[in-house]
């Protein structure tokens, strides 16, 4: 199938935040800013709290659930701007249209029920030719389990971290979704099992012409395997690259994370790490979120907003005022 | 679409121990019951020995006691004879172990009547006031809890967990007497004493005992049940099944009720236990012909067989409901251990 | 929101500790200045609240105020006997389960403790006051016999953890005794479980000793008792509601003093493990 390039998924300038009753609102997410093509592998990697689990609900649509709400920018799906419609227009796009594979294989699937019922769950919000059952075993052979009569009558505990998330990825394939959204899906899975997931990934993305947006917090595996990254820092895009681009990154949080990959660390030197945490969530200082750990910080990254992100769309774009300058050194 | 058939082969690792084998689940699941079985059969061995150890053990001559001061010699030795003390101590036991399944459980003295005979007449009554209360205790922990845990809000939680523990203090015969003098003299709601047996009619007797139980019951239960609820909510799979859009009333039983029931379930038959004590009570205080008023009336006429039987029998109860909660959390939800 | 849980919690346990000190309080002054006492035979019979008797006075003429007072020290001492005498042997007989290697002393004690647990813990209790006959010696004896299982139970599942927890393994790594081990490192990270459980525990022992008396199985007569005074009052409830109302609250009273305790203790706790 070939990778058409048009835009699947836009989001601008999204705000996430959680209103709190006699509090100020505490901001998680702002500035948040990517596109995704269809059939389009996009990598988004960031430390944790910088947000990108919350912007993974936001596109889901399961953000309301713990009091959470996009509170301004566009989330442009298809056109439709996902953070004005209402619930029964989510129900629509939810699961079906916009698939999401859960962030933990072992509590991913529900733990009551067999893995027959879990499909027959998600397959039969969907149209289908064929029997529940026989459309059940075509979605295991599809992620390639074998002995699939004895995987339907299991229960989830009976499965491998790694066979849990196959058939996490089967319930999400159930509805064949234009997209496909993956938070960490190999937390808590060991490296092989952890290839054999993106190689599963990626022929989904081949054979299906499904766009995947796999969150992680591994640069070394998302360079590897997406088409395209996003960098979150503090809740906000600080860059946005082609893959196979990372030995020239602009943004000085880029810069560091991957200079401080394992893989590429020369054997028996030190390994780079970045220096400081990242802040607290909505604790944030005017001006760059970044400018207390950046090497690179001049007088004006304090003042003012977070930089924009900027440079041409659909290709490299950074969010630092001084990345021209950097780019140079 | 085209289903990709060339597989990389790779996934084989994968495939746990129990796929290899398909019979596996089942032989484990099998041995994993019968293993829970031969334990249940050791703590009812267990039961047996000390409910028949108690009137051995006791300080003092029990038939003595029984027959009071001014008994013979003769007859003392007369009623020892025929109750086997006799006999050496091991002898005893398992005279009563053979006695039990052939229905034999000793003589009542003072009722001149079978145990066994006592216990078959009495046992329905407590047992319908214990059915009564768990069912109630059931139908309102579960909207309760629910309602408490969807709610999210800090105060309902905190008025919630308030209101439990108070209820929980209350005495329940005490709460029974207030009840009983609101309702029966008050209202005319309770009949005052006497007893019907049949089953809707017996309703009439049995639903204040009942929601007596229920003071305690429903607090533990909801509790239980609410923290359950709680870290269930937080966990990820029921994110997946808010995406997959199942129905609201599939969502309510697979994705909250059922992962949480399990602890709840296997408490439900240990909360038998305290139900029992609870009822003993209730039947004293209602004058109900359960088996429960018959030991306190055998204990204060001191007719000890109809003591150790009916100790046995509720210790029998408890064993066999907690034997059947385990069961049931692990048909609920597999990730109950059997231990 | 966890700042809110510790004052919530905090004032539990103040309400709580608040409601206990003044029962105590009343429990030592109305038998020492009140005008009568308990087991004074009154010529008022079944006489209503009123100034001069506040609660009224029961079937024998007794002032029932003076009664439920002297009665404070009556229940609740004997439950606080009833909780730790079992806490102590529990604790300590489950410990040493739990660390010990024997497995055929285990699996013997630990289907022995499986056996007790198994009576409903009110009927076990009757049935042993029914042997050792009634007074308040045999009911703390009879509570102690039953109950010693069921911390010896938390105590030895707790025990086997603590037993294999770093610093347990570091001390004797040291080359520490075993009853030094066994005392400063065990004993006191099991016993901080033993003595959560006492707490909610307290509540049942005080309601079961009420309710051995109410049975007519607890104090002999003519000692003042919430349980047997609400069963002396039962007899004549329609005529003179007073006589079970009034001990009937102080048991109340005295049950929710001590759940808001451990409720709130709970709340503290969670908080602080968070």
């Amino acid at each position: 199938m070939s990778v058409a390039q048009k835009r699947l998924l836009d989001l601008i300038d999204v705000e996430i935040g959680i209103v709190r009753p006699r509090r100020k609102t505490l901001v998680i997410v702002k500035y948040a800013n990517f596109s995704v093509n269809y059939g389009e592998m996009v990598g988004v990697v960031g430390e944790s709290g910088s947000g990108k689990t919350m912007l993974c609900r936001a596109i889901i649509g399961t953000l309301h659930r713990r009091g959470v709400s996009i509170m301004g920018g566009q989330v442009n799906f298809e056109g439709e701007d996902l953070s004005k419609i209402n619930e029964a227009r989510w129900k629509m796009l939810r699961g079906k249209v916009i698939g999401y594979v859960p962030q933990s294989a072992l509590a991913g699937p529900n733990p009551v029920l067999t893995i027959a019922k879990q499909l027959a769950e998600a397959l039969e919000q969907v149209d289908g030719t064929g029997s529940m059952e026989s459309r059940a075993k075509e979605l295991l052979d599809l992620v390639k389990i074998r002995r699939i009569d004895t995987v339907m009558k299991q229960y989830p505990y009976q499965l491998s971290g790694g066979m849990r998330q196959r058939v996490m990825i089967a319930c999400a394939l159930a509805s064949r979704p234009k997209i496909l959204i993956a938070d960490e899906p190999t937390t808590g899975l060991d490296v092989t099992v952890q290839s054999q997931i993106m190689d599963l990934l990626k022929e989904i993305r081949r054979d299906l012409g499904t766009a995947i947006i796999l969150i992680s917090h591994d640069l070394a595996l998302v360079d590897e395997v997406c088409d395209k990254i996003v960098v979150m820092h503090a809740g906000a895009t600080v860059e946005v690259v082609a893959s196979g681009n990372m030995s020239q990154p602009r943004h000085p949080y880029t810069i560091a994370l991957n200079a401080s990959r394992i893989d590429i660390a020369k054997p028996g030197g030190n390994l780079t790490i970045i220096k400081g945490n990242p802040p607290s969530v909505g604790q944030w200082n005017p001006g760059c979120r970044f400018v207390e750990r950046c090497d690179y910080r001049e007088d004006d990254c304090n003042v003012g907003e977070h930089p924009p992100l900027v440079g041409e769309k659909d290709g490299h774009q950074t969010a630092c005022l001084h990345a021209d300058k950097i780019k140079t050194i | 679409m085209t289903s990709p058939k060339s597989i990389s082969g790779r996934e084989s690792e994968e495939i746990s121990a129990e796929q290899r084998i398909p019979d596996k689940n089942r032989l484990a699941l099998r041995r994993k019951i019968l293993g829970r079985l031969v334990r249940s059969l050791v703590v009812g061995l267990w039961v047996m020995f000390i409910a028949f150890s108690l009137l051995r053990i006791t300080p003092g001559d029990p038939i003595r006691l029984a027959l009071g001061t001014d008994a013979t010699e003769e007859a003392i030795q007369v009623m020892r004879d025929r109750f086997g003390l006799n006999k050496p101590f091991l002898i005893q036991f398992f005279e009563y172990f053979t006695g039990f399944f052939t229905g034999d459980l000793g003589f009542s003295i003072f009722s001149q009547r079978q145990v066994s005979e006592i216990i078959a007449t009495h046992l329905p009554v407590t047992v319908m006031i214990i059915v009564l209360s768990v069912g109630g205790a059931i139908l309102l922990a579960v909207p309760i809890a629910l309602s408490v845990a969807l709610s999210r809000r800090p105060q309902v939680t905190y008025f919630f967990r308030t209101a439990t523990s108070i209820s929980l203090a209350l005495p329940g015969f005490f709460l029974a007497l207030l009840g009983l003098l609101f309702f029966g003299t008050i209202l005319y709601w309770v009949p005052a004493a006497g007893y019907q047996g049949e089953f809707p009619g017996n309703l009439k007797y049995l639903w204040l005992p009942a929601l007596v139980n229920c003071f305690v019951l429903v607090p533990i239960l909801s509790r239980v049940l609410h923290s359950s609820l709680m870290d269930t909510l937080d966990e990820e799979f029921v994110e997946t099944g808010v995406i997959r859009g199942v129905s609201k009333i599939k969502f309510y039983w697979s994705y909250m009720l059922r992962p949480s029931l399990a602890p709840t379930v296997v408490l439900i038959s240990y909360m038998v236990g305290i139900m029992i004590g609870g009822t003993v009570v209730m039947e004293t205080i209602f004058s109900l012909p359960g088996i429960g008023r018959e030991l306190i009336e055998a204990v204060s006429t001191r007719d000890y067989a109809v003591v150790q039987g009916s100790v046995m029998i509720f210790g029998f109860i408890v064993v066999f409901t907690s034997f059947v909660g385990d069961l049931l959390g692990y048909l609920l939800d597999r990730r109950v251990t059997l231990s | 929101m966890t700042k809110r849980q510790r004052r919530e919690g905090a004032f539990a346990i103040y309400t709580g500790i608040t409601m206990l000190g003044l029962m105590l309080l009343a429990g030592l002054l109305v038998p020492a200045l009140g005008k009568y006492h308990a087991n004074e035979i009154g010529s008022d019979q079944l006489m209503p609240p009123s100034a001069k008797h506040f609660f009224g006075t029961d079937i024998l003429g007794r002032d029932i105020f003076a009664r439920v007072f002297a009665a404070v020290f009556v229940d609740l001492g004997t439950s606080i006997v009833g909780v730790l005498i079992p806490l102590f042997v529990g604790t300590v007989i489950g410990t040493l389960l739990g660390i010990s290697k024997n497995r055929r002393i285990n699996s013997f004690v630990g289907s022995l403790i499986d056996g007790i647990n198994a009576f409903p813990f009110l009927i076990f209790v009757i049935a042993l006051v029914a042997f050792l006959g009634s007074g308040l010696s045999s009911i703390i004896i009879a509570i102690s016999l039953v109950n010693w299982a069921r911390y010896a139970r938390i105590a030895r599942t707790r025990a086997v953890i603590v037993n294999q927890q770093g610093y347990v393994e570091a001390a004797r790594t040291l080359g520490f005794r075993p009853s030094r081990i066994l005392f400063r490192h065990i004993i006191p990270n099991v016993s901080s479980e033993t003595r959560a459980y006492a707490l909610s525990d307290f509540i049942i022992v005080i309601i079961a000793v009420a309710a051995l008396s109410f049975l007519g199985l607890g104090v002999n007569p003519p000692q003042a008792e919430w349980g047997a005074m609400i069963k002396d009052g039962a007899n004549v409830i329609t005529l003179a509601w007073w006589t079970s109302i009034f001990p009937g609250l102080a048991l109340c009273w005295a049950g929710i003093s001590v759940a808001m305790i451990s409720e709130g203790l709970s709340r503290v706790i969670r908080e602080g493990s968070q």
